[in-house]
């Protein structure tokens, strides 16, 4: 069943078309790789997703209903900034979270964070740029969703924790779920995608499964995204 | 839910806001304790320059926090709601599984609550350096029997009436500020100037409907006050009173409500975070 499906998707900001004529089927279980360039309608989409912007024109469901208060209790949403009150405590956020979402595990979190060597009991403010991440991160991972939608989530973080950010994507979210992961550092993260979608210019150029993908081309989902483009330019 | 985000929009709004009472606190008890030392009638004969400059600065220092305590707690309402529903921290609000409308309830009930807190720890604060003996209370008692006595209705029931109109007139204020912000962050540029100039044109528009409508009833309102005339100065007072804290807290509710009901149809059909 199609977790995700939008319909003729489009929209646009004043002159600019961000998404146009998005037909997209997302089935549940699965770990989904939103690849484009920048400025490639990726955000545009996620945010429709979770309900923070309206289409233009055409329709999406969520688990079969329209975004709302209940597709919002079903996603779990890693922005591209950061979202939270930086002049709150950890602990306090996390309580925060644990009032606003039914499905977020205190116990997890408090788990999650010891294991980044995250101190709980400082303001966010303190911290630096990466462990206010991997703060966003554990909050994110904590809530037991059907949807974990994480846009760019390895875009500031430097090569070297790169990996450690992806082993506790995989390592922590829920695996009945399905896992939307959007970048423009597409080799980082192609080993462990199952689809891959392409956009580009708010349009799907491709989307397919990840490994009949490279079996068929014989090339790295990366190599393929370039070809793809360099196809579309030359047209 | 609307329970805990009261909770947390009184928090964050609160947070510097109680710094300043203490401030205030810890000022009006020095100039007590000034007062008390060195201001007596010896020490202020010795070093009269000294004891008029020092209590000026007193004085002036103590009416900056006065008036620091009532304008920064209206920046942090304000504040309180562009941070966290228009900016980078509205990603998590408006991905919250509640309804927009809450979020704004919430954040109106805050301010209001903190706005009418900060004029009262200022009330009380001024009340408290007037304290010398029993003679203030004295005088606050002579104003409310004499209150009684020409206005015709009890000093208690006058502060009650004044009380609800000024948290009408406070959540009318807010809600105007809240639909300002909100049609400001439909620009992508220069946000919080538009939201000012938004708010200016909200507030004419506003006063023009007004006008509009004391015109259309200002022959119902001379009939009115003309059979009011025969009454006795005290029942025509009181009557006065009613009816401008009556018709004023109505239309406070209607522009509240209004406002909410924008500001919440914005915030669904057409944020636009940064």
């Amino acid at each position: 069943m199609a977790i995700i499906e939008t319909e003729n998707l489009c929209k646009q900001y004043g002159k600019t078309q961000a998404l146009h004529f998005v037909n997209l089927k997302i089935n549940e279980g699965k770990i989904v790789g939103l690849l484009g360039p920048n400025g490639s309608g990726k955000t545009t989409l996620i945010k429709i997703i979770n309900n923070i912007l309206q289409p233009t024109s055409g329709s999406i469901l969520i688990d079969g209903i329209e975004p709302g208060i209940k597709s919002k209790e079903i996603i779990s949403y890693l922005p591209d900034c950061n979202f939270l009150n930086e002049e709150m405590k950890i602990s306090s956020i996390i309580n925060y979270f644990k009032d606003f979402f039914k499905n977020f595990d205190l116990n997890k979190c408090y788990y999650l964070l010891s294991q980044m060597n995250v101190r709980t009991d400082v303001k966010l403010k303190t911290l630096s740029k990466g462990n206010k991440e991997r703060v966003q991160l554990a909050l994110i991972l904590s809530r037991d969703a059907k949807i974990y939608v994480l846009d760019e989530p390895i875009a500031g973080v430097d090569p070297i924790n790169r990996d450690f950010i992806l082993k506790l994507i995989i390592e922590n979210y829920n695996p009945d779920s399905t896992l939307l992961i959007s970048t423009h550092l597409i080799q980082d993260i192609e080993s462990i995608l199952d689809e891959v979608i392409f956009i580009n210019e708010g349009s799907i150029i491709l989307h397919e499964d990840a490994e009949k993908l490279r079996s068929e081309k014989n090339m790295s989902i990366n190599d393929i995204f370039k070809e793809e483009l360099q196809c579309l330019v030359n047209l | 839910m609307l329970g805990k985000l009261i909770k947390y929009d009184l928090r964050d709004i609160l947070k510097n806001v109680v710094v300043l009472y203490v401030i205030g606190l810890l000022l009006s008890i020095s100039i007590k304790i000034c007062d008390r030392l060195f201001f007596n009638s010896s020490f202020r004969e010795s070093f009269p320059t000294l004891t008029t400059v020092f209590t000026a600065t007193l004085f002036t220092a103590f009416f900056f926090i006065i008036a620091a305590i009532n304008l920064y707690t209206l920046f942090r309402c304000v504040r309180r709601f562009y941070r966290n529903v228009l900016c980078q921290e509205g990603y998590l609000t408006n991905t919250i599984p509640i309804k927009k409308v809450f979020i704004i309830i919430s954040n109106l009930i805050a301010s209001t609550i903190v706005l009418m807190l900060s004029l009262m720890v200022c009330f009380l604060l001024i009340l408290f350096l007037q304290y010398h003996d029993y003679t203030v209370f004295d005088s606050l008692k002579n104003i409310a029997n004499g209150f009684n006595k020409e206005i015709g209705m009890s000093i208690y029931n006058f502060i009650g009436i004044m009380f609800i109109t000024s948290i009408l007139s406070t959540l009318s204020s807010m809600s105007i500020i809240y639909l300002a912000f909100s049609l400001g962050q439909l620009s992508n540029h220069n946000r919080v100037l538009f939201s000012i100039l938004y708010g200016i044109l909200i507030y004419i528009v506003i006063q023009f409907i007004l006008l509009l409508i004391l015109l259309s009833f200002s022959s119902h309102l001379d009939t009115l006050f003309a059979s009011w005339e025969a009454l006795s100065d005290q029942v025509a007072s009181t009557r006065i009173i009613y009816f401008m804290c009556i018709v004023s807290s109505i239309i406070n509710a209607i522009i509240t409500i209004v406002c909410t009901a924008l500001t919440s149809r914005i915030l669904e059909r057409k944020l636009n975070l940064e």
